[in-house]
């Protein structure tokens, strides 16, 4: 349990920076993905990590990258890090 | 009205649905709960009968709310409302999973009365109230 809240820690976000630019409450940006205002707020202030659909679907509506929304930050949240790893584990 | 007071309006128009859920299953429980409790018998409490009859009718009664509201609320809840029931669940399950054990085996050693149905179902929903309360506000 705790570790599972360390992993939700490690995860920061974008959104709020990316909402204010565009003038969007919270209520407005809720409505344009399909989930509540309290959802919203959950994944700003780091109180809720989003599934991956709800993920990709912040991504296309802010037309930018998913990992510049989402930054794990227990990496240092480059692609190339994420493949050494896999390479690595092939080959154990 | 600008756009994005649109799908604001939209998102409060969710959560106006959401509350009216709620409210509608809170009514249905305190007339079923209100029906019961003035209807019964016996000495003690929940000790008596009722007629056959109320005993259908408040099962049904029970049944289509939480049917239906399940049906609704799968509709209008958004994936965190889901996380925090699904968290509110599983809380009140372990709840009756470590509770109810210890205590059938300490009544079997004649250490405590024996479980009542009423009491291990006030446990499994007051634990998952406060498992949901937890996640959602605080």
């Amino acid at each position: 349990m705790d570790g599972e809240t360390e992993d939700f820690a490690d995860v920061r976000n974008r959104l709020k920076v990316l909402r204010a630019e565009r003038n969007w409450s919270q209520a407005a940006l809720g409505g344009r993905l399909g989930v509540s205002r309290q959802a919203v707020n959950a994944i700003e202030t780091g109180k809720y990590d989003p599934s991956l659909p709800l993920a990709f679907k912040i991504a296309r509506l802010f037309e930018t990258p998913i990992e510049e929304i989402f930054i794990d930050e227990a990496g240092d949240g480059t692609a190339s890090d994420a493949g050494d790893h896999g390479g690595d584990d092939g080959e154990e | 009205m600008a756009k994005s007071d649109l799908f604001a309006e939209a998102e409060k128009a969710r959560s106006r649905r959401w509350r009216g859920i709620i409210l509608a299953s809170m009514i249905a429980g305190f007339v079923s709960g209100f029906g019961f409790v003035a209807l019964k018998q016996g000495d003690g409490f929940l000790t008596g009968t009722i007629p056959a009859w109320l005993g259908w009718v408040l099962a049904l009664l029970y049944l289509v709310t939480m049917i239906a509201g399940s049906i609704a609320m799968r509709r209008v809840a958004d994936e965190l409302e889901m996380h925090n029931n699904l968290w509110g669940l599983a809380i009140g399950a372990s709840a009756l999973i470590f509770v109810y054990p210890p205590w059938w085996l300490l009544w079997r050693g004649e250490v405590l009365p024996e479980p009542t149905h009423e009491g291990l179902f006030l446990l499994l929903f007051v634990a998952t109230a406060l498992g949901y309360g937890w996640k959602k506000y605080l």
